[in-house]
């Protein structure tokens, strides 16, 4: 309770509220991490710009596309999660 | 299993290409380093990569940017994870570039659980978030 109310005053100033303010911000961002996380990942299969299988996981769709006679080496498997184009590794020179 | 190497955290897993029906290692288990500067979800030596066979799929090249600010172009597939001691297949891309030569865990992967290190009593637990 200490900190929340010396983060309260650093962030919020001195006004009435600060605590409450801070307290529902902090809920608002744990909610949103929450509701991301309960995104199902969706894989799919695609031939050029057809998607040739959609499944909600890789052992899913590899028996999909099993079924339909198709290859695995014929196709592109994504998730619907973007890959990055870059990542990073290792330690950072500051904390963000 | 989880648990540390030294002081770093470690776990023990397989990884799986399911697609293509194979996984790695054939009997048992690998260890993968937990590395919480990592933001991607698994990354393997060249030589699982291909042991594994992710690399007869169609992958993708992407960027890893390393701790000294050099940019190292690496490949990417999607594969499944399994971790010893935890209930249930996690998928997600694994990536290899040039001079890696341990498999690090990253965050992307970290993310699907609990992760609890206690370091006074060399504690390591893992839930899966669901």
């Amino acid at each position: 309770m200490k900190k929340l109310r010396e983060v309260a005053r650093r962030t919020g100033g001195p006004k009435k509220g600060a605590i409450s303010e801070l307290v529902d911000a902090a809920l608002k961002e744990h909610l949103r991490e929450v509701e991301a996380r309960s995104v199902r990942q969706e894989f799919r299969a695609s031939r050029g710009d057809l998607v040739v299988a959609r499944a909600g996981s890789l052992r899913e769709l590899a028996l999909l596309l099993e079924k339909r006679g198709i290859s695995p080496r014929d196709v592109l498997i994504e998730s619907s999660i973007p890959l990055p184009a870059s990542t990073k590794t290792g330690l950072r020179r500051h904390i963000d | 299993m989880s648990g540390f190497v030294g002081l770093v955290p470690a776990f023990r897993l397989r990884l799986r290409n399911i697609p293509l029906k194979t996984e790695y290692p054939s009997n048992g288990s690998i260890e993968a380093i937990v590395d919480t500067g990592y933001e991607g979800f698994l990354a393997v030596p060249s030589s699982i990569f291909r042991a594994v066979r992710l690399d007869e799929i169609v992958t993708r090249q992407a960027v890893v940017e390393v701790a000294d600010g050099r940019r190292l172009q690496s490949e990417v597939a999607y594969g499944t994870v399994e971790l010893d001691g935890v209930k249930g297949e996690f998928d997600g891309p694994v990536e290899t570039l040039a001079g890696l030569g341990e498999v690090l865990v990253g965050v992307r992967l970290l993310s699907e659980f609990r992760f609890t290190l206690d370091y006074c009593t060399r504690a390591v637990s893992v839930n899966p978030c669901r």
